[in-house]
């Protein structure tokens, strides 16, 4: 087993608490999202700053979404006035307007209601939280002067998997549902503008049995040979038994769309970690959930050079079913299933 | 006409410069080739330097022109950077090119099209973003390197 140690570390409460930052452009959010038990899917996010270019650090909103089996969407995108915002630097504890996130590991409260949309959910945590060694409070290689203990760039998953339970409300009717959940929390002093190098990355969950599986898997692009690149962090029961960096993803049998821009019916994610991980899973996608033109904010002269020069980078987020077939550990590992992932197509 | 010199002069010197580096980027390519045992005949190489002149001309000249006019523009303040003078020297090195490239032509169009409907709209628009507008839409069938300086300029400028 493979346990890469610098990029571990133990989950504290102020890893998952604001973390404020005055450099301009700066943002935080802390997500959540689950696959319940009656079908339904579901994710959001609390947001301090807008991470997309132009980059608003005053701002402040809930972004919502839930998906019924047949795949009809409800968004709900929820401004606040920065006076009607709060949020604790001691541990997770978000107010917005009467919307809250809040808690602590192993058990945090989400609620959330507008326009008829909206959830009343309890996460009990069924693994340990991850943060790398690097962020948050340890963030020494961060200039000083311009980053509070704490505040420099990170991402922590206080909550790769939980246990969820309380109700949605899907056009006013409030249902009572369980099923498993994830929580993370990012935060940054520029806009999220795409990972440099990167020309494709597909983020998702699995849980497969006792084993939870975080994955970004991905590859970089063609003047970088679009090597395979991406992060697993992979927990067997409650702990986390290795991270690795040996993977891969990509996509195939592409369709193009009223957008224009073209999207994967199949992904395909590897690993190729001896010690620890190897194999493939396999996704076909059967829905796409959502799509975020990323430029659709730019200016006409600013979006033809993008377009021109640089290529149509894009948010989706896909339904997809799935074929694992894996050797964790020297163990085989075949699952089939549902699942969902985000598709961050950078360029 | 002093001024039309010095452009035609200039574009010369682009002229220059970029046969150098096709001929530099073809032998270069011809080495590489040779090693896998693939020969290049004269009409080869040729349609090879055409390529790389199609790229430079579709993708670099005007791109570059711009990046420099705006640098220029922003710290001096002067129109005649934008209006006059750089989109001089483009027009005179146009001239010379003998083929223009399929994707020239066919940015010059899109930039046309997104150029009218800004020009159309009710957005507010300061003087010299009006005048690389209207550039575009008198000169881009006719004038494309020039239309896509209009182009970089106006995104540089945040259009």
């Amino acid at each position: 087993m493979t346990i890469e140690k610098k990029l571990l570390r133990e989950f504290t409460p102020r890893d998952d608490a604001f973390h404020p930052c005055n450099v301009p452009g700066s943002w935080e959010w802390w997500y959540f999202d689950a696959k319940l038990d009656n079908g339904y899917l579901m994710a959001g996010s609390f947001h301090f700053g807008s991470p997309r270019p132009p980059a608003n650090s005053d701002a402040r909103f809930i972004e919502f979404a839930i998906y019924d089996p047949e795949g009809n969407r409800r968004m709900v995108r929820k401004r606040f006035d920065i006076g009607d915002c709060t949020a604790s630097e001691e541990f997770c504890k978000v107010n917005m307007g009467y919307n809250v996130l809040e808690g602590k590991i192993p058990t945090y409260h989400i609620f959330f209601s507008e326009n008829n949309q909206g959830c009343d959910l309890t996460y009990e945590s069924m693994v340990e939280g991850y943060i790398p060694e690097g962020q948050g409070l340890d963030a020494q290689p961060f200039d000083p002067t311009v980053y509070a203990p704490g505040t420099a760039p990170g991402w922590v998953v206080p909550q790769c998997r939980a246990k969820v339970s309380g109700t949605i409300t899907w056009d006013g009717k409030i249902i009572e549902v369980s099923g498993e959940g994830y929580r993370d929390h990012n935060f940054a002093h520029q806009p999220l503008s795409g990972a440099a190098g990167v020309e494709n990355a597909f983020w998702t969950k699995f849980y497969i049995g006792n084993w939870t599986l975080n994955v970004d898997a991905g590859r970089k692009i063609r003047k970088q040979g679009y090597a395979s690149m991406g992060r697993l962090i992979l927990y067997k029961n409650k702990k986390i038994i290795g991270v690795s960096k040996k993977v891969g993803g990509w996509g195939t049998d592409f369709v193009v769309d009223d957008s224009l821009i073209p999207w994967p019916q199949t992904i395909t994610m590897t690993f190729d970690d001896p010690e620890l991980i190897k194999g493939e899973i396999t996704c076909r996608v059967n829905k796409v959930l959502e799509f975020m033109d990323l430029h659709r904010r730019f200016k006409p002269f600013q979006k033809w050079f993008a377009e021109t020069f640089k290529g149509k980078p894009a948010y989706r987020r896909y339904r997809f079913d799935y074929d694992a077939a894996l050797e964790i550990s020297g163990e085989a590992i075949e699952d089939k299933g549902i699942g969902w992932c985000e598709h961050h197509k950078m360029i | 006409m002093k001024d039309k010199q010095k452009y035609i002069r200039m574009a010369d010197q682009l002229g220059i410069v970029v046969d150098r580096a096709r001929e530099y980027f073809t032998d270069s390519l011809e080495e590489v080739l040779d090693k896998k045992g693939i020969e290049l005949d004269l009409t080869d190489k040729s349609g090879i330097e055409n390529l790389f002149s199609d790229a430079v001309h579709t993708y670099i000249c005007a791109e570059l022109t711009a990046f420099i006019g705006y640098l220029l523009y922003d710290e001096l303040k002067e129109d005649d950077i934008l209006e006059r003078i750089l989109p001089g020297f483009l027009d005179e090195y146009e001239a010379m090119i003998e083929n223009v490239p399929e994707r020239l032509e066919k940015k010059a169009n899109d930039i046309f099209s997104i150029s009218k409907r800004v020009l159309e709209s009710d957005k507010e628009k300061n003087l010299i973003v009006e005048k690389l507008l209207r550039d575009i839409k008198n000169v881009a069938e006719v004038k494309k390197l020039r239309a896509s300086f209009d182009a970089v300029t106006l995104s540089m400028m945040g259009e």
